[in-house]
């Protein structure tokens, strides 16, 4: 058996020396052999195909050491050359690291490529629980792949903005593997049906957060009480603004709680309404109830009401401009003004985080004259309509007496005649 | 009983004439307002005026209307004038110019874009559909880019 | 008499010197028309005529605003109908006095065709009268497109399709009514071409000859004149009593169509996409209902040929032994033939309506 391997080895380097194979990117004699081996060990040599570090300089020997030039079994693969073999979970990182931490060499092929994220990954959990050992936590090529690893644009990537709530459910949602860290693994499941989720998965809005847009990637930490508002603000940053500057701020920081997630909740975040105000189980009432002296309930309810019937009004006022399109009217300025009462809406569901009814009440009223201004215009137009009616009696009218007076003239003459 | 015949007949004939006068200008005054030009500019606007150049100084923007759509004309701090589809790339939102950091503003989600209409940072996908400036006697046109 | 009448024979003569007006006064007082319990059927001819040209006048109007390409026909249509005083007008009285104008074509031709005055000497002036009615569908083929909307799109794409389904010439037909291999802008210019160049000129040349031909033969008598003594057959002058009737007639067609535009608008519709899933229940205009219900109601093989070839074949035979109706029916004496003809008549125009009105309600 031993001597058939044997043969079969010597086969291969005389195969090898004789039969120029094609050169597939670069020349080399890893690729020469382990393309020609079975399963596991040629599975490197097809992904590596499509590999970003597939380029002149890199290749296999750029991580696995060794020699790529010789043909020889032993000389290619000795120690002596560098080859290391197949680097463990906890010597990865450090492994990639001796490259993409140096500038100098990164940015010989790709300069804008960061090359803080060894720094980084020190300082996530992940790093911190691989530091102490422990081969289960997530290294470069949980994430990136090994042999076939893409750039993040690149929507084959694993850490494609859609593709990575699916790389991280990969360990995140697995209970059995996490069993030991006492975490939940809910977190992909809930994502999957928040706002964000879906208009990441299925909306197709690569704007919308995934999980390392909240998280970090290289140094992914859980945001505390403390960041969150700052994660969150990055897109919503008037909500940011509004709510750092209300009474509450001080409030949740005193009692540690999370600013945002307190009332919208983390992985599982619907789309905000109303409801949440004044709805059955308002999340004011977490924390406030009836009569506290706050006024806080009261205060909800207001807000709740106003932005609520001042939805309602543009939703009536859109049917009327819209009838009105349909008739052929000219809407554009009803439109404009339509579009300004939403904005209103917009701008009064984030004035709600200042926790002050006042600012609400303000900006709906706004948005009402704006509303009132465009259901006026789709009313002139549709009243317009009623000119065209009277218009045409008057000229149906018109048309009728001559066709009449016509009609006598001719039946006199034939009388006559 | 002649000249009564004589009568119904001339009036007849003063029916027939008014209402033959009647029904010209029943025709005629659609027809004419109809090829009166109307204010708004053509169908498929391609070109408005949006101001006086003096409307203007630099820093400073204007939401206008062009076709259906608002438009946003930026003076840039060094007095270039740029004008811009104002519908964020991202939702729809109507954006704005902000002073204070010099770019182009999405209040919805923090979106931004430099004065060459360019998404530099937040959700946007692609950068703002950009319009032509031309200044003529004083008077600002934005038109469309032919593709 | 008066001073003005004397400058209004002195006009007069001015031009009958030039223009020999005598002898048009002289033959227009000549002309009659036949007076009978249906003379109403005489007024049809003119009616449609009329309808033409509100037609030509509104298209024309419209002309000054539409714009006819694939990015912008949408936009001007909206931009007439909403922005242009009276655009909406224009445009409705185009569209309504269009079906109109198809409407009273057909009740023309069903009237000529059971008064039989399509027989001798008047077998040309029914052909002519056929190619304008060809022409007058061309026209809404080709005009429903213009507005760029998802139903005209749709509908211009079904109907393009069955002039593909023509043997032998039904693929280079169908790219040549495209003037792509969809319907793309490349059909809007073309159909907007042919329906504000091509059919018009062709048009006028048709509606010329028929005219002519009218005022050449004189108005057809009804077939049970024949054995009546010359006293009992009375006659309306043409010239001014049936001319003034038609008028005043016209008038209150004009009145009835600015009032169904008033009431009845024509909606523009979503811009068409090309994209865009085709929605439900398209359908063609009415006038080609009975054919697009029937190619429906056609099984999928016919005798080792598909159905809708079998269809098309069949209306496009239809139509031809339709239109050389005066070739097969031309002599009085044979009573036979003429009344199997009434009946063909009645049986076709009981089957149009039925499937007009099924085409109209199923689905």
């Amino acid at each position: 058996m031993r001597l058939y391997k044997l043969f079969k080895l010597f086969a291969i380097i005389i195969i090898v020396m004789t039969v120029h194979l094609p050169a597939q990117g670069i020349q080399s004699t890893c690729i020469d052999c382990h393309g020609l081996l079975e399963d596991e060990m040629t599975a490197p040599v097809d992904s590596f195909e499509n590999d970003v570090h597939n380029r002149p300089g890199l290749g296999c020997v750029g991580c696995h050491g060794g020699d790529n030039t010789s043909d020889d079994l032993v000389e290619s693969m000795s120690p002596e050359k560098g080859f290391i073999g197949t680097p463990g979970p906890l010597e990865i990182p450090e492994l990639c690291s001796k490259c993409h931490s140096d500038p100098d060499f990164m940015k010989t092929y790709n300069p804008s490529l960061p090359t803080d994220q060894y720094s980084k990954y020190l300082t996530s959990i992940h790093g911190k629980k691989s530091e102490e050992g422990d081969k289960k936590v997530a290294h470069c090529s949980s994430c990136h792949g090994a042999h076939g690893i893409r750039p993040s644009k690149n929507p084959l990537s694993a850490v494609y903005d859609k593709n990575i709530p699916a790389t991280c459910a990969g360990c995140h949602n697995d209970s059995a593997y996490m069993a030991a860290y006492s975490i939940p693994t809910d977190q992909v499941r809930n994502y999957k049906q928040s706002v964000h989720g879906i208009a990441l998965l299925e909306k197709g809005d690569l704007g919308a957060p995934t999980c390392n847009d909240c998280h970090g990637n290289h140094g992914a930490i859980p945001p505390d009480a403390e960041s969150i508002d700052k994660v969150c603000g990055l897109c919503h940053h008037n909500n940011m603004v509004d709510f750092e500057k209300s009474s509450h701020a001080d409030y949740f920081s005193l009692m540690e709680k999370p600013a945002c997630e307190s009332c919208h909740s983390n992985h599982l975040i619907e789309p905000p309404s109303t409801e949440m105000l004044s709805g059955e189980e308002p999340v004011c009432a977490q924390c406030h109830f009836e009569d506290d002296g706050t006024g806080a309930l009261e205060a909800a309810n207001m807000m709740a009401d106003r932005i609520d019937s001042l939805e309602a009004v543009i939703a009536s006022t859109e049917e009327q401009i819209e009838k009105a399109d349909q008739k052929g009217l000219f809407v554009t300025d009803g439109l404009f003004a339509l579009k300004d009462a939403r904005q209103k809406v917009y701008k009064s569901r984030t004035a709600v985080h200042t926790f002050n009814a006042d600012t609400v009440v303000e900006i709906t009223a706004a948005g009402f004259n704006q509303a009132v201004e465009a259901r006026t215009i789709a009313e002139e137009l549709l009243d317009n309509y009623v000119f065209r009616r009277k218009g045409l009696a008057v000229s149906v009218v018109v048309l009728l007496i001559l066709a009449f007076s016509i009609w006598i003239k001719v039946r006199r003459k034939e009388s006559s005649q | 009983m002649n000249n009564d015949n004589m009568d119904r007949r001339s009036f007849l004939d003063y029916i027939l004439g008014g209402s033959i006068l009647a029904t010209l200008a029943a025709v005629l005054y659609p027809v004419l307002a109809y090829l009166k030009p109307p204010e708004a500019a053509e169908a498929m606007t391609s070109s408005i005026k949006v101001g006086k150049l003096e409307e203007f100084p630099p820093d400073s923007s204007k939401i206008f209307k062009f076709g259906r759509k608002p438009g946003i004309l930026i003076r840039s701090p060094d007095g270039e004038l740029k004008a811009f589809n104002a519908t964020c790339t991202h939702l729809s939102c109507v954006v704005q110019y902000r002073r204070d950091l010099g770019v182009i503003w999405c209040a919805c989600h923090n979106g931004r874009f430099n004065l060459n209409g360019k998404n530099i940072s937040g959700p946007p996908p692609r950068p703002l559909e950009e319009f032509d400036v031309h200044v003529k006697d004083d008077e600002i046109y934005v038109s469309r880019r032919s593709a | 008499m008066t001073n003005e009448s004397k400058t209004g024979s002195r006009i007069y003569r001015y031009f009958n010197k030039r223009l020999h007006l005598d002898s048009l006064r002289e033959f227009a007082s000549r002309k009659k028309v036949p007076s009978h319990k249906h003379s109403a059927v005489y007024y049809t001819g003119g009616i449609t005529l009329f309808l033409f040209i509100i037609q030509v006048c509104s298209g024309i109007l419209l002309l000054m605003y539409y714009k006819g390409s694939a990015e912008t026909a949408f936009e001007s249509v909206r931009y007439i109908m909403s922005e242009v005083q009276f655009g909406w007008l224009i445009r409705d009285i185009h569209s309504w006095s269009a079906n109109l104008m198809i409407l009273f074509a057909f009740l023309h031709m069903f009237s000529v065709y059971f008064t039989k005055a399509y027989r001798f000497p008047r077998e040309l002036t029914w052909l002519s009268g056929m190619m304008l009615l060809v022409l007058s569908m061309g026209f809404g083929f080709s005009g429903y497109l213009l507005p760029w909307n998802e139903l005209a799109f749709f509908a211009t794409k079904v109907g393009t399709d069955m002039a593909g389904a023509v043997p032998l010439i039904g693929e280079p037909l169908l790219k040549l009514l495209r003037g792509s291999e969809d319907v793309t802008g490349a059909t809007l210019s073309r159909f907007f071409g042919i329906h504000v160049a091509i059919l018009p000129g062709l048009f006028m040349i048709f509606l010329s000859f028929h005219l002519i031909l009218i005022q050449r033969q004189g108005i057809s008598e009804p077939v049970s004149w024949e054995k009546l003594p010359p006293e009992k057959k009375k006659y309306t002058p043409f010239f001014p009593n049936f001319i003034m009737k038609d008028i005043s007639l016209w008038l209150v067609i004009l009145a009835g169509v600015a009032a169904l535009s008033v009431f009845f608008p024509w909606e523009l519709g979503t811009k068409a996409d090309p994209f865009a899933p085709a929605p439900q229940g398209i359908k063609p205009e009415w006038y080609f209902l009975f054919m697009y219900q029937t190619l429906k109601f056609i099984p999928a093989h016919v005798i080792g040929i598909e159905g809708e070839v079998f269809g098309i074949m069949a209306f496009a035979i239809g139509a031809i032994l339709w239109t050389f109706v005066p070739f097969f029916d031309n002599d009085k004496r044979k009573e036979r033939v003429s009344r199997f003809f009434n009946y063909a008549g009645i049986i076709i125009v009981v089957y149009v309506v039925i499937l007009t009105v099924l085409g109209h309600y199923l689905e």
